[in-house]
């Protein structure tokens, strides 16, 4: 055999044996198909059951909600965790590709639970966290009041003080309301208006944010002023 | 003959009247108990009572002995009300330096804790329903 041919015949068996193999692989099988939907289907449940699971464990340990909102919301994501759960078991048993895709699908279009309840409930936990620390900053005032006066009293100067602590009532109020509307706003919605009220979660997004910028002036103040307190009263230390 | 009279029977004598004097000792006797009865029955009443009638009188149950059980029983019951932990709890009339900076860590804790969910919220990751 001529080298020519001899080299003409090895290009076309590599070519073959290339081809094999690449459509062996772009040709998945309907099991091989089914496994990977079911894979995929249970790896985003999964996600989903822990958000919710962490979701309950903040709302419980939430302080400023009340009894009636804290149940309301528990009982919402804990029927959230029970559909997925079943949704989960159904899924793992299909046997066709397309029965685990309408399944697949099923994640997210019944259940909203990185588009509409972690964006609501995580926010709802911040404000009740931003309102505890504002209903603590406001029950500081008289406390610092007291100290300022006195230090007033021994002849010190507690101008800055004085001015410092007045900011922080403000601002430690003006922040007490935000977060307290977000919470009364949050927490009504529900599911089934996903996603018409996807923009009021958006929005008391940006009244938290709002309302963290007015705690962080009046923590700061709440620091400066016990400082300053420090040095003038030795007692206070 | 002549008749002899006839003895006349003797007369027992009179009896002889009592005496009067020992009837008026008699009377001045009574009196002079009565008079004792009554010296000793004011002396009793006006005297100032003793201890001993304190502890007769304890036979009964009276004010006296359930007022001495009180002083026992107060302290015990009224010292847990009244230590100065609890009264600074309730209603702190100061601030120390500890009360401050526990509300400052309180306060930062909530801080944090209220960073932590709104970064969760807003990195929320996409719903991708695209089957594989």
């Amino acid at each position: 055999m001529p080298n020519h041919t001899r080299s003409l015949l090895v290009v076309l068996s590599t070519l073959f044996l290339l081809g094999v193999s690449v459509g062996a692989s772009a040709a998945q099988t309907p099991a091989a198909h089914l496994t990977a939907i079911q894979a995929k289907g249970d790896a985003d449940i999964t996600a989903r059951l822990t958000s919710l699971s962490g979701l309950v464990t903040n709302v419980s340990a939430a302080t400023k909600l009340s009894t009636a909102q804290k149940s309301s919301l528990t009982t919402e994501m804990q029927g959230e965790t029970t559909s997925l759960t079943k949704l989960k078991t159904t899924l793992d048993a299909e046997t066709t590709v397309a029965a685990a895709t309408t399944d697949f699908k099923n994640i997210f279009a019944q259940h909203y639970i990185f588009a509409f309840y972690q964006p609501r409930v995580e926010r709802i936990i911040a404000a009740d966290k931003q309102s505890d620390a504002a209903t603590l900053l406001t029950a500081l005032v008289p406390k610092l009041q007291a100290y300022i006066t006195q230090a007033q009293t021994a002849g010190k100067d507690v101008t800055a003080l004085q001015t410092s602590l007045t900011e922080m009532q403000a601002k430690a109020a003006e922040a007490q309301t935000k977060a307290d509307g977000v919470i009364a706003t949050l927490t009504p919605l529900t599911a089934s208006g996903y996603p018409a009220n996807k923009t009021t979660v958006q929005s008391a997004g940006t009244d938290l944010k709002a309302s963290r910028a007015d705690l962080k002036t009046a923590s700061a103040d709440a620091h400066s002023i016990v400082t300053g307190l420090r040095k003038l009263i030795p007692s206070a230390q | 003959m002549d008749e002899q009279p006839t003895p006349q029977p003797i007369q027992p004598p009179p009896p002889t009247p009592t005496p009067k004097k020992p009837i008026l000792l008699y009377s001045l006797a009574s009196v002079a108990a009565i008079l004792a009865i009554l010296l000793i029955a004011s002396a009793l009443y006006n005297r100032p009572q003793t201890s001993s009638d304190t502890v007769a009188s304890s036979s009964t149950p009276t004010p006296t002995v359930a007022a001495s059980a009180t002083p026992t029983d107060t302290p015990l019951l009224a010292s847990p009300t009244t230590s100065p932990s609890a009264a600074a709890t309730a209603t702190p009339s100061t601030v120390t330096g500890a009360n401050l900076d526990q509300s400052l860590s309180a306060i930062d804790a909530d801080l944090s804790a209220s960073d932590s969910s709104t970064t969760n919220a807003d990195t929320t990751p996409a719903d991708t329903d695209t089957a594989p």
